[in-house]
């Protein structure tokens, strides 16, 4: 199981030059696996009813860069009585991934049943998921992973080395779009889709993201639109979708008229209307007579009106603004001009 | 739109944002600025003809042979008022397409703005236009040219809102010869007939 889930997001995080490998202190040589172990990952889209179990065995202990233990225990057995030479190699999954973190010890299913492998399989994939991000990061490695050759095999991921894998570390553009995708996912979902299925979706978007960062993202920005299920599924809440389209709506809105404002500064001479301006904008002096004035500011308004604009709605605009200019000039300089030629 | 490359001078259909929006999509919603500018040193003319393949159709029934559009010639005592918008990669090769039968000329040296609210990363910019140097030539010895109506009155509209009353030609014109001395007057938007519009 842990060799699937580390393969698939291995492969999901292009790390295609590092090879998994697992095997079983107990494990008889070419055991089928679990069968309900096996079913529960088909429904995970996980195929392991071709893998075979194997023993550890120095050979193979000899060929890996580093050897993974699930548990306390496993990790004592085997630095001390199956491959004492190797102890070097040998570190607890949960140690080597995350330490500012405590993830219980991962157990084997005590028991068969849906509920011991579901929680198998949620910590696997935690702790899998980090180490594979771990991997990703040479900065962020561990002493243990001492192999030159094949740190620069990784990709140094945007994150800043030795940082907690968190959401909040995302780009908040990216993280929007991220939210907004999840959002969409469920909407398009028939049914609510498992942990796993979020991440692959995610990732297929070009986002490597674990499941405490997409659940954090679940609760942080889409709070209120979505909720978990009693199988701990995300699903949208019943009014989420109306919702949404409500908030987007207002959003688009507003962006409109703020993209329409600062257009319209933009392309109209948006110089302060002065009076020195305004008697430009109509083309006459302070000499000029009223009444001359007001013939020529009325063949402005007549030559700019919009109704005489047919070919294009965008001229109509402008002469639109052109007229608002000239009546603007004429109200700042009108009394000026009647006032100043009574006296 | 991605980042701009160029700005784009425009003296005929291109000063009217629906006709770039026809060809650049989404123009209009950028809110791309327009801002007039002159070129010295060249003068509009209606001396692109282009073959009429069956888009103008007279009120008599008569199609004409050709159809005139509006194109800049270099003048060195003239100058040509127009607008320019910038353009993206994109923008530059479907203009290219459209304006197939002109043909792509750098005259950034030339240019004036007639503002001076220019966003500053203008100033870096080619500007560029498009102007026919190779115009149609009919087969016959005299040929019928014609104007769209409605292109001559984009282009009347324009001028009146850049502040130029642009003489325009008249209604129509029926005869190529006639049309030159009834615009005889008109030297500045319709050059005299010229040999290269005979065999």
């Amino acid at each position: 199981m842990a060799r699937s889930i580390a393969e698939r997001l291995a492969r999901k995080a292009d790390m295609d030059g590092t090879v998994f490998d697992s095997a079983g202190v107990k494990a008889p040589k070419a055991a089928p696996p679990n069968i309900e172990a096996a079913s529960f990952l088909r429904m995970e889209k996980i195929d392991i009813l071709r893998h075979r179990s194997k023993p550890v065995s120095p050979q193979l202990a000899d060929s890996s860069d580093i050897i993974l233990a699930m548990t306390a225990d496993i990790t004592a057995q085997l630095r001390e009585s199956i491959i004492p030479e190797y102890a070097p190699k040998i570190v607890l999954l949960n140690e080597a991934v995350d330490l500012s973190t405590k993830i219980m010890d991962i157990l084997p299913p005590s028991d068969g049943s849906i509920a011991a492998i579901r929680r198998l399989y949620a910590s696997l994939l935690a702790g899998v998921g980090r180490l594979v991000r771990t991997l990703e990061d040479p900065g962020a490695c561990p002493e243990w992973f001492g192999a030159k050759s094949m740190e620069r095999k990784f990709k140094v991921g945007s994150r800043s080395s030795g940082a907690r894998a968190s959401a909040a570390t995302i780009d908040p553009e990216k993280r929007q779009f991220i939210a907004n995708f999840l959002f969409d996912f469920l909407e398009r979902s028939f049914e609510p889709p498992t942990i796993t299925q979020l991440i692959e979706a995610v990732g297929s978007m070009g986002h490597r993201l674990g499941q405490l960062e997409i659940e954090e993202l679940m609760r942080q920005d889409l709070h209120g639109f979505v909720r978990q299920d009693r199988q701990g599924c995300w699903v949208l809440r019943n009014d989420a979708t109306k919702r949404r389209r409500d908030e987007a709506r207002e959003k688009a809105r507003a962006r409109n008229a703020a993209n329409q404002a600062k257009a319209r500064s933009e392309t109209e001479d948006e110089e302060k209307l002065t009076p020195s301006l305004a008697y430009k904008t109509l083309g006459i002096t302070k000499e000029t007579e009223v009444e001359e004035a007001r013939r020529k500011y009325r063949a402005l308004l007549k030559r700019y009106h919009p109704d005489k604009f047919h070919v294009d709605n965008e001229f109509r605009e402008m002469a639109e603004r052109k007229a608002r200019r000239i009546n603007e000039a004429w109200d700042l300089i009108k009394g000026e001009l009647t006032q100043g030629q009574a006296t | 739109m991605t980042k701009p490359i160029a700005l784009i001078f425009g003296y005929g259909s291109l000063l009217a944002p629906h006709s770039i929006n026809r060809t650049i999509p989404g123009f209009l919603e950028s809110n791309t600025p327009l801002v007039p500018v002159t070129l010295a040193g060249w003068k509009r003319t209606w001396t692109a003809v282009y073959p009429n393949e069956g888009e103008l159709l007279h009120a008599d029934n008569t199609a004409p042979d050709g159809i005139a559009y509006m194109n800049v010639e270099p003048d060195s005592s003239d100058e040509a008022l127009g607008i320019v918008f910038t353009v993206d990669e994109e923008g530059i090769a479907a203009l290219d397409k459209r304006e197939k039968l002109y043909d792509r000329v750098d005259v950034t040296t030339v240019a004036t703005f007639l503002t001076n609210q220019i966003p500053p990363h203008w100033k870096s910019l080619p500007i560029l236009t498009y102007s026919a140097t190779s115009p149609w030539k009919p087969d016959g010895a005299i040929a019928t040219v014609g104007i769209r109506r409605d292109y001559r009155e984009l282009i009347r509209e324009a001028g009146i809102l850049l502040d130029r009353e642009w003489k325009m030609p008249g209604r129509f014109e029926r005869d190529y010869e006639c049309v030159n001395e009834r615009f005889a007057n008109f030297r500045d938007v319709i050059p005299p007939v010229d040999a290269r519009y005979k065999k």
